[in-house]
């Protein structure tokens, strides 16, 4: 196999840190090459530099055996690097077609008019070929989450391109996307197409993968064949220690009911849900999409207005009408969606902890108690790991496990009665997934009442004492830790 | 990395001087126009002209205030000039017609709360643009303004205790510059020590995050509007009582245009328009350096027209730098991306 795109002693240095250290590394021509690490290894800074959005201080990039400068990601994209970001980057007002073909519609000739005939059947032709079931004329808007990822896919696809960089792209994806997903990537191998592969989730990288290189505090570790390395050396190798278990040990310690759910409605998104929660308990939310799982840990919380039925928070009936008032009556809640939801990017950490128990534990009437606010973040920063320079560093400067560090850390400076969690360890890698599962258990340990909405099977298996599978609006089984497998719960959560 | 106690004064250092950067910047070019004035202008540093270049800040300087409460949750208001207008000629019609100056002054604060009310309201209810409502509120006062003088102006007797208020001096300040600086030690009090600025703060940084969080979104947006409004009554107020008298318009002193001259100095002195930047220092600072220049300016020969021109490159530039030092490599490679996200790696 030939070489395509080469890296020679790349380093990149940020704010005096260098996060990319000496990087040599050689892509084959119709290879999958998988990049793993933990967050803050350097992952992205790679594939950044190599798309054209950062430029690196040391170094060289050769594409067929040519010195390259890729000053924008558009010139990159010009020279057949098509980069497919973990962020959805699209036209919401577009429809399908145009969005595919963004920035290189088919023209009249050598006019300058768009051919939208062409650009109509072209795109229906893509979108066969893939075995997407999407209709090219919808605005992208229109489409849930997950076609919109596809759709962006395919207009990576398009791009016709020696290298197709994949960053986490099964991020929101369902099974049946997945499974086309892997398709295009099949069909791209076999064009000879360079694959560069970004993911956390383990079993994705080696089911697919040619070749792996492991990327460790900005450095280099090992570039590995799929024939050498199993699942336990790999992540040795990430992490640079060996991980005696993913989901640590928890104190068994269930005790009365805390939160007590009784048939509660919420228009077509669920019917009759009734269960329990108990004090020291994890109690895992599956469904596939739709399935209402998520949306009634969002009403719970206040996110969806007034629910029918009834919710009883240690006897009391639990008075649901915005999370303000949740989160007083002592409910607390981690977003599934960090960025947009969570955090507030442009600000320093102080302010991304305090803010929910501002009122209760940070304030004297309304006067802000600062020098505890100081103190207290500075505890959580130790408390739970979280790399930075200091208080003072905006959280868009931090990295995706220890943003959700943060988030984490937020609902840890009060007392709350009942934590919900969506996505706890979305976008983290293996080292910091583990931590913040530790600091789940001593939440529990310690009496809280912890619900944990997932889409990741392991996780709810590793995590939870009890799993409620949900399908079609309705809960479908409560499943003991014994009695839950991957098997299990699918067979509850399929719709018949 | 784990923090050590001993680095928690460095710590807090740091976090000031990053907050601040921009504020200290803007003081230090102020310092600069100041210290070279003498080289271009004699007249520039003598005591009356200094005290009267505050005074000339200070309606500026108050309005912008008000400003800033808006632009940092991310709204605009286009109509504290037409307040300004609207409570200079409430205030001179009631006051010659015989109210007194406390019922006068009780009344058009009145107004100006009502007016901040009906701005936050259409804004955060009627859910549309904070442009367009207060384009269109501003538009509605003028026409009220309008229709009422009918273009004239309107003096008469007005009871010196109200005229007292543009005019008088307290020591040696006059008095509009004693009310900016309370209305800058409260505004900073407001937002530096208590959870209602930390609310706006990142409530303007993140709508959606702040509310999962536990804030009121809709009570904090309203909040913003009527404190903005508030402090353009004050500004009218202090306007209209150094003159004694109202006319409405493009001759009156400078309440038309008032809405821009705001948003420059708010902008200046750090607030972005998307929202959860800036200070009240940032905008008072911004204040302090137009009115700076605009006296200047005079001072030396370069006429007002040129002046218009000069100001606004000073704008521009002032914007570019602001935007240089507080976003980091990282968020401006961000914005060069056109609007691509950093990953979780």
């Amino acid at each position: 196999m030939n070489t395509v795109l080469e890296l020679k002693g790349i380093s990149k240095i940020f704010a005096g840190t260098p996060v990319l250290d000496n990087i040599d590394l050689a892509f084959k021509s119709g290879e999958l090459h998988a990049l793993v690490g933990e967050n803050g290894a350097g992952k992205s800074t790679l594939i950044k530099i190599i798309s054209g959005v950062y430029h690196q201080e040391a170094g060289k990039v050769y594409l067929n055996g040519k010195e390259v400068h890729f000053a924008t990601p558009n010139s990159a994209q010009k020279a057949g690097i098509s980069t497919l970001f973990q962020e959805i980057q699209e036209i919401p007002e577009m429809t399908v077609a145009e969005n595919v073909f963004l920035g290189r519609e088919p023209r009249y000739k050598n006019s300058p008019i768009v051919d939208t005939k062409q650009l109509k059947s072209e795109a229906e032709k893509l979108v066969k070929r893939l075995g997407l079931n999407i209709d090219v004329s919808t605005k992208m808007r229109e489409l849930p989450v997950s076609s919109r990822k596809m759709v962006e896919i395919a207009r990576a696809m398009n791009h016709q391109a020696s290298v197709v960089i994949m960053d986490e792209p099964t991020a929101n994806l369902n099974a049946e996307e997945m499974a086309a997903l892997f398709r295009m990537i099949d069909e791209l191998k076999k064009n000879r197409t360079t694959i560069i592969y970004i993911s956390h989730r383990m079993n994705e990288v080696f089911s697919l993968a040619d070749r792996v290189t492991v990327l460790r505090d900005g450095k280099l570790i090992a570039t590995l064949n799929n024939d050498q390395y199993d699942e336990k050396s790999l992540i040795a190798l990430m992490i640079g220690r060996e991980l005696t278990d993913l989901y640590p040990e928890r104190e068994h310690s269930i005790k009365e009911v805390v939160l007590e759910v009784k048939n509660l409605s919420l228009g077509e998104h669920f019917k009759n849900v009734s269960f329990d929660v108990h004090k020291g308990e994890v109690l895992g939310l599956a469904g596939l999409d739709a399935s209402g799982a998520n949306a009634v840990t969002k009403t719970i919380f206040g996110l969806c207005g007034k629910p029918e039925g009834k919710v009883f928070l240690n006897g009391a009936e639990l008075d649901i009408v915005n999370p303000s008032t949740s989160i007083k009556q002592g409910m607390a809640f981690l977003t599934e969606d960090r960025k947009t939801q969570g955090l507030f990017l442009n600000q320093n950490m102080v302010n991304n902890f305090t803010i929910s128990a501002l009122a209760k534990v940070f304030s004297n009437r309304a006067f802000m108690k600062k020098k505890k606010e100081r103190l207290e973040s500075n505890k959580m920063v130790d408390k739970l790991q979280i790399k930075t320079a200091g208080l003072h560093t905006r959280l868009s400067e931090l990295s995706g496990g220890n943003q959700q560090k943060v988030m984490l850390g937020r609902w840890m400076l009060d007392r709350y009665k009942v934590l919900i969690m969506e996505e706890p360890t979305r976008g983290v890698d293996v080292g910091a997934k583990s931590e913040i599962y530790y600091h789940i258990n001593k939440l529990a340990e310690a009496g809280l009442a912890v619900i944990m909405y997932s889409t990741e099977m392991p996780e709810l298996l590793g995590m939870c004492d009890r799993i409620l599978v949900f399908s079609g609006g309705e809960l479908k089984a409560a499943l003991s830790k014994e009695e839950a497998t991957q098997e299990s719960i699918m067979q509850h959560a399929l719709v018949r | 990395m784990a923090l050590q106690k001993n680095t928690f004064i460095k710590d807090k250092l740091i976090l000031g001087i990053k907050e601040y950067m921009n504020e200290l910047s803007i003081a230090a070019l102020i310092v600069l126009i100041t210290c070279i004035s003498p080289l271009l202008s004699s007249v520039f540093l003598a005591g009356d002209n200094l005290l009267n270049l505050l005074r000339q800040t200070s309606y500026t300087a108050i309005a912008a205030m008000g400003m800033y409460f808006v632009i940092l949750i991310g709204g605009i208001d286009l109509s504290i000039g037409a307040t300004i207008q609207v409570v200079g000629m409430v205030s001179i019609m009631m006051l010659t017609s015989g109210y007194s100056t406390v019922t006068t002054i009780v009344c058009v604060v009145l107004i100006g709360l009502v007016i901040g009310l009906v701005n936050g309201v259409l804004v955060t209810f009627g859910k549309l643009q904070p442009f367009v409502v207060t384009l269109v509120t501003k538009s509605i006062m003028d026409g009220i303004v309008l229709v009422t003088t009918d273009g004239a102006s309107i003096s008469g007797k007005v009871p010196e205790s109200f005229v007292k208020i543009g005019t008088e001096y307290i020591g040696i300040f006059p008095v509009p510059v004693v009310i900016t600086m309370i209305v800058f030690g409260i505004t900073f009090i407001l937002m530096s020590r208590t959870t209602y600025g930390r609310r706006l703060f990142v409530t303007g940084s993140n709508k959606v995050a702040s509310y999962n969080s536990g804030t009121n979104v809709r009570l904090i947006q309203i909040s913003a509007y009527i404190l903005c409004a508030l402090l353009a009554t004050i500004s009218g107020v202090l306007t209209v009582a150094r003159i004694g008298a109202f006319q409405p318009s493009t001759t009156h002193g400078g309440a038309t245009g008032m809405e821009l001259n705001a948003i420059a100095a708010a902008v200046i002195g750090g607030a972005s328009l998307s929202g959860g930047k800036g200070s009240v220092i940032g905008a008072l600072f911004g204040a302090l350096l137009y009115g700076v220049l605009s006296n200047l300016f005079p001072l030396i020969g370069v006429n007002s027209y040129l002046q218009q021109l000069i100001q606004g490159v000073i704008i521009i530039v002032a914007v570019i730098a602001a935007g240089r030092n507080s976003s980091s490599s990282k968020i401006k490679l961000r914005k060069s991306n056109g609007g691509s996200h950093e990953y979780s790696t």
